[in-house]
């Protein structure tokens, strides 16, 4: 997993580097739940970023890598559950901490980078999860890597000769693992990019 | 250098905008309330008519510890055990009752180290939770140059239990529990506050267990 992670970091890092026919990016990026996820966190995260780098191996089409940190937060207020003859009421505090750390590849419509440029693709890689539920004095955490993939749709607005505004819809599907469930949100980005 | 020192800045802000990674959280003593029951499928609370109540409380507690509330929670819990059409017994009386109920109240303190980096505000620090699991919440591999400090908090419990004298076990001193019950947070500092807060887990605790009256 590391392997993967460093070759990752490697690639988006080295088109970072190098801005010659390549972009990089950073968004603010928004969280909708979606799926099975929304039984554990249904609100809408506000706290997340996304940064990308690509690399353009013909005209219209990149390959990069990306890092996404996502927030997801719920609050249960005296909430009951009954499990079998058990039964528990109390707040509960629950967290959704999601890395994902994909490589990806993307497809523009257009390739006059001083227009704008609608681009579709997709990322698939490291999804590390981190879940966790305080409940009373108590802490549950649950900390897995699991595999992902990421479709994405999203249109780069030119602003000057090297930066352009950039809006991106992506949906996440996080597959499941021995130990914790599938996850699946949609991340919405707004951020600026650079390159040439 | 312009150019870069805007896009380091860009990133700078982003961080700082998600220094936390747990937002939200308990904020008060009282959001660390937890009530818990549980009970035997099995047992049949139809037949119960009378219940005896100990006025003791046992205390568990690594120092000093108050009694003061102790008639407080015999009150509340012989409320609501009145409310359900339950007798109580006295200790006096000829007459055995049909469960009893002992109650015990523990305090525990938790001691937690934190360990900070010098580069304060990114968010990165060390944290434990009470129970028996440690959580690190650790940075990057960033050498480590920070300091440390210790805190500590105190949980009180109150738990209960309700038993049937004749559902026991004699020959390996077992006594089946029929119901048990557990208010768990952290201590409070003002008298009427923990009076609210035991009131209001007692009888939340009789609401959410009604096959006591079924």
């Amino acid at each position: 997993m590391k392997y993967i992670i460093t070759t990752i970091l490697a690639i988006s890092l080295s088109f970072a580097a190098y801005s010659q026919s390549s972009i990089y990016s950073m968004n603010y990026t928004m969280g909708f739940a979606a799926g099975d996820m929304t039984e554990y966190i249904g609100s809408a995260s506000f706290r997340g970023f996304t940064f990308e780098g690509r690399g353009f191996v013909k005209d219209n089409v990149t390959v990069g890598g990306l890092f996404t940190w996502q927030t997801f937060y719920e609050e249960q207020r005296g909430a009951t559950y009954t499990e079998n003859s058990l039964t528990l009421t109390g707040n509960q505090y629950r967290y959704i901490n999601a890395f994902p750390m994909l490589v990806q590849a993307h497809y523009y419509l257009d390739d006059d980078q001083y227009s704008p440029r609608v681009y579709l693709g997709g990322g698939l890689g490291a999804y590390k999860i981190n879940k966790r539920t305080e409940v009373g004095t108590w802490a549950f955490e649950e900390r897995e890597w699991h595999f992902g993939v990421s479709p994405e749709v999203g249109i780069l607005l030119p602003v000057s000769m090297n930066t352009q505004f950039n809006i991106s819809m992506r949906y996440h599907y996080a597959v499941k693992t021995n130990n914790a469930p599938a996850y699946s949100w949609f991340g919405l980005s707004v951020g600026f990019a650079w390159g040439d | 250098m312009k150019k870069t020192l805007t896009k380091i800045g860009a990133l700078a802000i982003i961080v700082f905008a998600l220094t936390s990674c747990y937002p939200g959280g308990a904020e008060y003593t009282t959001d660390t309330d937890l009530i818990v029951t549980n009970y035997d499928e099995e047992y049949d609370f139809n037949t119960v008519q009378t219940y005896y109540l100990s006025e003791n409380i046992y205390h568990i507690a690594e120092g000093d510890t108050t009694t003061k509330f102790d008639n407080f929670i015999i009150d509340k819990l012989a409320e609501n055990f009145s409310a359900l059409g339950w007798e109580r017994i006295d200790s006096t009386s000829m007459v055995e009752p049909d469960v009893d109920v002992v109650v015990t109240v523990a305090e525990i303190t938790n001691y937690n180290v934190y360990s900070y980096p010098w580069y304060g505000g990114w968010g990165w620090y060390w944290k434990s939770s009470n129970d028996f699991n440690y959580y690190p919440y650790y940075g990057w591999g960033y050498p480590y140059y920070g300091g440390s400090y210790v805190t500590s908090y105190t949980t009180g419990t109150i738990h209960w239990r309700l038993f049937d004298p004749d559902n026991v076990n004699e020959d390996e001193e077992i006594v089946y529990v029929s119901w048990e019950g557990a208010l768990n947070g952290l201590l409070g500092t003002t008298s009427s506050t923990t009076e609210d807060r035991i009131t209001t887990g007692l009888n939340q605790a009789f609401k959410q267990s009604p096959y006591l009256s079924e």
